[in-house]
């Protein structure tokens, strides 16, 4: 049986997923990853979810979704390499004529895609990101700068490239 | 200047993607879990039931309670409540004179595997009532027949115990102990220096079909648990409509402050 709490939590996560699935998306540029992020983060909303404010609970899910994704690259980069090619093909394959801004998003830093995505996709103010990311509102503006100009870069590379 | 980038986010296709929801309530439900098996300590994560409901057994059990107070049961007035005090010299009567050993456990489940007690769900259980201290599963007779004393579960984790079974063995096997909530204003949580006191007064809650003492009291336990989400010390339930309680004349509450230091006795933190 599910209280009426844990009914409400699902209908939070049946309305914000697919906007956090996308911005996992972006931020990772794997869709299967972007799933297990979303997945993690709404996990971790839910153990606060009867403290936490209905109103406030799309951008935590989204500060937890960032906090993940870096703790997963922190991860990643200790695993060892190998030269063993994986059986399952990887998923640029799947939407290669989609995945256009994914790929030029890859060419940021990390931080300064963090920025970029909150800011331009999520709508976010300056002092938002700030907070989101836990860094100062310079760091956000010198981060959006470059990593905009990065991206704009990327992007004219690759019309040019499809050219 | 930035609306074309803002532009290709928002019209950028995405690949097919999604998540359950009920997969990631039943993550988030482990999630708990996992925090509160945590919590527990080398011999065991304790869930303390204390039921405070006193009445006449000690020239029926010989055992002294605190002093009297005038009967209560012909009229339905507010039971008084207990001080800490009180609560120690109960305990005290109840002749649990040592916290048990690592080794009564262990003698404990070599008893039961002779038997061929399965693992699941009671066995972990172990229930102490004035006069009977010693005996394991059995040991709630006192309290059935005189609807009195001092309950207290204790659990411990099996070495290599999971979440789910940890969870079993703390709140007696339910698979889904989220069946009612407690209300707020019964249910409150006391910071303690290592953790938190859960306490539940679960006469508070709807009465089930199957075992109202025992599902009540395990689902408000759950709940609290659930709730705090953070290292459980004890979790504390009080309830006054067990079957006995009927048979309770006089029966004292107790207020969170004076479970808190209840619990600080080492005869309750095993």
């Amino acid at each position: 049986m599910t209280s009426a709490s844990d009914l409400e939590f699902v209908a939070f996560v049946q309305d914000a997923s697919p906007r956090l699935l996308r911005t996992a998306w972006f931020v990772c540029g794997d869709p299967v990853q972007a799933e297990d992020l979303v997945q993690a983060a709404l996990e971790k909303v839910y153990l606060r979810w009867r403290r936490i404010d209905r109103g406030a609970a799309t951008a935590y899910a989204r500060k937890i979704l960032f906090n993940q994704h870096i703790d997963t690259r922190r991860r990643r980069s200790r695993e060892v390499l190998t030269d063993q090619m994986p059986e399952r093909a990887g998923p640029a394959s799947t939407f290669e004529d989609t995945g256009y801004l994914v790929r030029a998003l890859a060419e940021l830093a990390p931080r300064e895609r963090q920025v970029v995505i909150l800011r331009y996709y999520c709508d976010a103010s300056e002092q938002e990101v700030a907070a989101t990311l836990g860094i100062g509102v310079g760091t956000v503006k010198s981060s959006a700068s470059r990593g905009l100009a990065k991206l704009r870069e990327a992007l004219i590379a690759q019309g040019e490239h499809h050219d | 200047m930035t609306d074309d980038i803002a532009t290709h986010f928002h019209e950028a296709e995405t690949p097919a993607m999604s998540v359950d929801p009920y997969a990631v309530l039943a993550g988030g439900r482990r999630r708990r879990l996992r925090r509160v098996a945590a919590a527990g300590s080398v011999v065991a994560a304790l869930a303390v039931a204390a039921v405070v409901t006193v009445s006449g057994l000690g020239t029926r059990n010989d055992v002294t309670l605190p002093a009297k107070t005038p009967s209560t049961a012909a009229s339905p007035v507010a039971p008084t409540t207990w001080t800490l005090d009180m609560a120690k010299t109960a305990l005290d009567e109840m002749n649990l004179t040592n916290p048990p050993s690592p080794q009564y456990f262990l003698d404990v489940e070599a008893a039961l595997d002779a038997h061929g007690v399965p693992n699941q769900p009671q066995r972990p259980m172990r229930w102490y009532a004035p006069g009977d201290t010693t005996d394991t599963l059995a040991a709630n007779k006192p309290l059935q027949t005189l609807g009195a004393g001092i309950q207290i579960i204790t659990t411990r984790r099996a070495p290599g115990a999971v979440a789910s079974e940890d969870h079993c063995q703390l709140f007696g096997g339910d698979p889904n102990p989220l069946l009612v909530e407690p209300p707020a204003d019964r249910c409150t949580i006391t910071r303690l220096a290592d953790g938190v006191l859960v306490v539940v007064d679960a006469s508070s809650l709807p009465t089930t079909a199957r075992d109202p003492a025992t599902d009540q009291y395990q689902t408000a336990v759950t709940q609290a648990v659930f709730d705090s989400g953070e290292a459980v010390v004890s979790v504390t339930t009080w309830v006054q409509d067990t079957p006995a309680a009927g048979k309770v004349a006089d029966p004292h509450t107790v207020d969170a402050a004076t479970l808190a230091g209840l619990v600080q006795d080492p005869r309750m933190r095993w």
